[in-house]
């Protein structure tokens, strides 16, 4: 049974204390998997909310097909998908900022200060398509299961093990692209094993 | 039990189950025999465990405290209308819509004139309302009501 049933019917009824409910049980996942998924903190606090808002306002209507856990974590990673995508096509379109840094003109230091600086994965992470940024969030952060990532991706379970092999092969490739002098970015596509 | 050999692309698979206690044993088997042979592989697996280990930093963050109060600020402006409300509204458009219908399918009666010229009677308003068949229809029924 849905731990979450008397929180649906709170939200339905539109009751007051249902949105704070729902962000007391489930805010932090919800903000994770968007910092996590955005890169960057004010978009992450501004996405988590926006998520919630979605609760009263029926955006994205609750059908009782899934988990509300696993439905909220379907809005928040839909919600920042789209989000970056739009952004994604503003920066094509020369409108948008540049996506990588907040502040072109800030220091390391001035990111270290602001709690913004970003670890050598997170960095690696933001480097990703947002599919297999999505898929290596739900497993490797917020642990989920092959099942529960399909159910929340809407995805059969095969193609979420194929696609996290692609994301972690991709994450692969990238950590031995910073590295100077690496001799192969990653194992190429054969039918036999190189010689050792 | 399927124990042929590897390619690079299958191995890449198997190690990615096995970051996630999924790989079942002639697999397993199978991915070791070809780590064994292949140099791109094991370097490919050495630097996945390496990452490995960077995820639980990224787990621990929580949002900051005065996110839910932010959240609760912005709430009751985005709170939708109340459902009473959105009856009402649905209920006077269904009438409204079967009104149109009703005024655009019936054959026009000896002395009626067209839609248009119905719903452009001039005067009282009573006598415009007079020209949509429903609300003689619930005038009727008020007035036997009434007796």
């Amino acid at each position: 049974m849905d731990p979450d049933r008397d929180l649906v019917g709170e939200l339905d009824r539109g009751a007051p204390g249902g949105l704070a409910e729902a962000y007391r049980r489930h805010g932090a996942r919800v903000y994770r998997v968007c910092l996590r998924l955005l890169g960057r903190a004010p978009d992450a606090e501004d996405a988590t909310q926006e998520v919630f808002l979605k609760l009263i306002e029926g955006a994205s209507p609750f059908a009782g097909r899934a988990r509300f856990s696993t439905w909220l974590y379907r809005v928040s990673v839909n919600h920042c998908l789209h989000r970056l995508e739009k952004e994604r096509l503003r920066a094509a379109a020369g409108l948008g900022e540049e996506l990588e840094l907040a502040d072109p003109g800030a220091s390391p230091f001035d990111e270290l200060a602001r709690g913004e600086a970003r670890s050598g994965l997170e960095d690696l992470l933001a480097r990703l398509t947002g599919e297999h940024r999505a898929v290596l969030v739900l497993r490797e952060i917020e642990e989920l299961s092959y099942r529960d990532i399909a159910a929340v991706l809407e995805l059969p379970v095969g193609t979420v093990m194929s696609r996290l092999a692609r994301a972690r092969g991709e994450l692969v490739r990238l950590a031995h692209a910073r590295e100077p002098g690496h001799p192969r970015t990653t194992p190429a596509v054969s039918t036999g094993p190189a010689a050792s | 039990m399927n124990t042929a050999p590897f390619a690079c692309l299958d191995a890449l698979e198997a190690l990615s189950l096995r970051l996630d206690d999924e790989l079942d044993g002639a697999r397993a088997r199978a991915l070791d025999a070809h780590l064994v042979l292949c140099v791109e592989c094991r370097a490919h697996a050495r630097t996945l465990a390496e990452i490995g280990q960077g995820w639980a930093a990224l787990r621990a963050v929580a949002p900051p405290p005065e996110l839910g109060a932010r959240l609760a600020h912005r709430a009751p402006r985005r709170r939708p209308t109340p459902v009473l409300l959105r009856v009402a509204a649905a209920l006077i458009g269904f009438l409204g819509l079967g009104a149109l219908v009703r005024a655009l399918v019936a054959p026009p009666a000896a002395g009626d004139g067209h839609l248009f010229e119905r719903l452009a009677v001039r005067g009282q308003p009573d006598e415009f309302f007079a020209a949509i068949p429903e609300y003689q229809l619930l005038r009727r029924s008020g007035a036997e009501d009434e007796r």
